[in-house]
């Protein structure tokens, strides 16, 4: 339809003066005038101030329609599409009120309405002018016009003038933040201790502040996040570390990084076997998944054809964090950290190598990595006395491999390496799936099924205690405000049937906190299980997390 | 010069006789095949940009829950565009970051980064229907709207606040959340300004408005907002565009799987 430009009659009949006098008297302003259209409708939007009197006039003889608001000012919309609205008349009104006098085409059906409170913007009073002929409707118009769609809750803003905006300024060259939160951390032991000095609560708080600083011209950047715990049973378990504190540079495709960082390799869940390059902290969680800052020289050269390849050059090792006397989670008699054994004669001043291969390729993703130096999970042997269990570190080549699949709704995960050591080389695997079900029963929440199998070649003689066992596992995503997650899964040792029962559920409350509750189970455990140590310790935690 | 439109009758007259016959069928399927390829047709060449976006979401009670993000785009030539999105708000989502290969035909390719456990994750792009941050917006809303996602058909002109054409979209992939979804395009610069979203029972689910446009470069139109009703829920998200950069020197390194934990 052949735009038609309407006429508007811009008449400002309030001098100058009055206006002001009008603002000054009254607290509401009109600040904006928008025209809308939708098919089979004309909207006006007054941008209000505040809330304020509003009255609907139709002299349907004139052609007119009249709205009179409490309220000051004289703003006329920037554009009036649209061929309903032939003119607009603004005049001051009795009592402090202004008139809006629209000249309409005939056969219109007016309605006044507050809207309430916009995006942005104030209160809002709205104008609807209606047609009533049939016949007006638009062109090719068919059963699935939008006509017959309920008006959308907003009107469409008339556009702004065009104009070749000039490109915003670059970020900051330099741009550092700081963030990180503090944990208050309540965890609940149902039964009474297996070991002597063990209590049935443990209370502690922690703090991991962040800095982090970016040059985006030059291509470098800088991290620290450093950790502290104090726990209120376990002096083991009140620790500091240094997680992060490097210093980074890019050039085309090379990366160099010095520094204390954590560096993560995997794809499985519920274990994480070819991941190395970080010493776990072992009292933060049985989960394995807080890791110890690990001081490194890192070059990466990538390039989206070969992928990427890594070399690591780790000096001073990181002796694993283990439960103190008084801890739960623990074995009996305790690891006793101070008195570590070493293979190399290095002791923790051996240099670690380490490189890694990955790439993508369509819908797998895939890692090789050789680790050649000392291992970062020890065998525990006890000492003469027998009283405290020594950790021994050896010298290994570990080499593995980390695949992904991704085919459609499933993934499919393996994990495999091989361990060549002095005392007991092994080969070990972790594999399975994960398959997603999406919009579960018309909802929003995503409902994921795992399973994984691992394997050790050592079996019974691996200190592991993943070494013929099954993990079945269910993942509920909400997908809502609160970011709601929930983890649940069992491990069950194929061999002597031992079961660890684990739920993790979290959810965001109120913007800068985060609950977490997490239940973890043993049951059934076999004396033979590396768990029979903690078999008594199945506990509930209450984290909440404050963010900065 | 066209007084005659101002006569209800002979303006549907009008049209029957210039638009309606021409219409057909047929025609309507290529005819909106033509208004998406100009649309894309006319976003050619952009290079890559970058962008920060702030989400409000509104409930039902009028309540505002603020997100912010950043993203950077990088055109592909043969193929849909790569794109990273990086969480500064919520506090505990900062540094979390997706990275998108949008693929025209098939699955797209998708990686989280989740900085807490320094680790890159692959994850399934096969059902984008779910919301976003539980926002109104769904994935498929925010993806990089390729030629190749839908099937379309022409069905008229329309005005808005601008002259627009009307398109019904149908979405090629069955995982879609829609049956369908009908998108308004202005006539004079081919700019998206309405999208109604239509559910699998073919109800009118969503409508999606975009305001603000700027154009950037002499030649490429952003919208400065896009709001998004829920017409079943009543719920509403807002999403603010600004500090928009076109050619800020990215490279496809900048889209890699490796660079997505340096990406923050």
């Amino acid at each position: 339809m052949p735009r038609i430009l309407l006429v508007v009659i811009i008449a400002l009949l309030m001098p100058p003066w009055q206006v002001a006098r009008a603002q000054d008297e009254t607290a509401v302003q009109v600040q904006e005038v928008r025209v809308g259209l939708t098919p089979g409708r004309t909207r006006v939007v007054f941008d209000l101030s505040g809330e304020t009197s509003h009255e609907l006039s139709t002299d349907a003889n004139a052609g007119e329609v009249t709205v009179v608001i409490g309220a000051g000012g004289a703003v006329l919309p920037v554009q009036v599409p649209g061929d309903k609205i032939l003119g607009i008349r603004v005049e001051p009104g009795p009592d402090q009120t202004i008139r809006y006098v629209f000249s309409v085409a005939a056969n219109l059906r007016a309605e006044l309405f507050p809207l309430g409170r916009g995006l942005g913007r104030g209160e809002r009073l709205v104008l609807d002018l209606y047609e009533t002929e049939p016949d007006e409707q638009p062109p090719a118009a068919d059963n699935t016009r939008v006509a017959e769609a309920p008006p959308p809750a907003r009107p469409s803003i008339p556009p702004r003038p065009q104009r070749n905006r000039r490109a915003s300024a670059p970020p900051p060259e330099v741009r550092g933040e700081w963030s990180g939160h503090i944990d208050l951390e309540l965890r609940l032991f149902p039964d009474s201790p297996a070991h002597p000095g063990q209590e049935r609560q443990h209370g502690s708080i922690a703090i991991e502040p962040e800095y982090h600083l970016r040059l985006a011209e030059s291509r470098q950047q800088f991290g620290f996040r450093p950790f502290a715990r104090y726990d209120v049973q376990d002096s083991e378990r009140s620790h500091v570390d240094l997680r992060e504190a490097y210093w980074q540079i890019e050039r085309g495709p090379w990366l160099a990084k010095v520094g204390v960082d954590v560096e993560f390799w995997g794809v499985a869940e519920s274990q994480h076997l070819v991941d190395i390059i970080n010493q776990t902290d072992a009292v933060e969680n049985i989960d394995n998944e807080d890791k110890l800052g690990q001081p490194m020289l890192n070059i990466d050269y990538s390039t989206g054809r070969l992928g990427t390849l890594q070399a690591w050059i780790l000096p001073w090792f990181r002796e694993r964090t283990f439960p103190g006397r008084d801890g739960r989670l623990r074995s009996e008699p305790p690891v006793d950290t101070d008195e570590a054994r070493f293979d190399s004669a290095d002791g923790d001043d051996h240099v670690d190598l380490a490189v890694r291969w990955s790439h993508y390729i369509g819908d797998w993703d895939i890692g090789i990595a050789h680790f050649s130096g000392t291992d970062r999970r020890p065998l525990l042997l006890p000492n003469a006395a027998g009283d405290a269990l020594l950790p021994y570190y050896l010298q290994v080549e570990q080499t593995s491999i980390d695949v992904q699949a991704t085919l459609g709704d499933w993934l499919w995960k393996l994990e495999a390496l091989y361990n060549d050591n002095k005392v007991d080389s092994y080969a070990a695997a972790v594999g399975g799936f994960e398959y997603t079900q999406y919009g579960v029963g018309g909802g929003d929440a995503d409902i994921g099924w795992l399973a994984e199998y691992h394997y050790d070649e050592r079996d019974e003689r691996a200190p592991s205690a993943l070494a013929r066992d099954l993990y079945l596992g269910l993942r509920y995503s909400g997908n809502d405000i609160a970011g709601s997650t929930l983890l649940a899964g069992v491990i069950v040792d194929l061999d002597n049937d031992s079961q660890f029962f684990n739920i993790e559920a979290a959810r965001r409350w109120d913007e800068a906190w985060v609950v977490t509750l997490e239940a973890r189970l043993f049951s059934n455990i076999d004396r033979a299980d590396p768990l029979y140590y903690i078999r008594r310790d199945d506990y509930l935690e209450l984290q909440l997390q404050r963010f900065f | 010069m066209f007084s005659i439109t101002r006569t209800p009758m002979l303006a549907l007259l009008f049209h029957l006789l210039l638009s309606g016959p021409v219409v057909a069928a047929e025609d309507a399927a290529a005819r909106g095949l033509a208004v998406a390829r100009e649309a894309d047709a006319r976003d050619n060449g952009f290079g890559n940009s970058t962008a920060d976006l702030t989400m409000v979401l509104y409930n039902r009670a009028g309540e505002e829950i603020r997100r912010t993000m950043r993203q950077r785009t990088l055109e592909i030539a043969d193929d849909g565009d790569h794109s990273v999105l990086v969480f500064d708000r919520p506090r505990d989502l900062k540094g979390t970051a997706i990275l998108t290969h949008t693929h025209r035909v098939g699955n797209d390719d998708q990686w989280l980064y989740l900085p807490a456990l320094d680790r890159v994750k692959r994850i399934s792009a096969s059902d984008k229907s779910g919301p976003f941050m539980g926002s109104e917006f769904a994935y498929e809303d925010l993806a990089s709207q390729e030629v190749e996602k839908y099937r379309y058909r022409y069905l008229g002109e329309d005005t808005l606040t601008e002259k627009c054409h009307m398109v019904e979209r149908v979405p090629v992939n069955p995982r879609s959340g829609y049956s369908r979804q009908v998108a308004w395009y202005d006539q004079e610069h081919y700019r998206l300004l309405r999208v109604d979203y239509y559910d699998r029972k073919n109800e009118l689910l969503k409508t999606m408005e975009l305001s603000g446009y700027h154009v950037y470069l002499d030649q490429y139109w952003r919208p400065d907002e896009m709001f998004m009703t829920n017409h079943q829920t009543g719920k509403q998200t807002l999403l603010e565009f600004s500090n928009y950069r076109f050619r800020a020197g990215l490279t496809s390194r900048d889209f890699e799987r490796q660079a997505l934990a340096r990406s923050r």
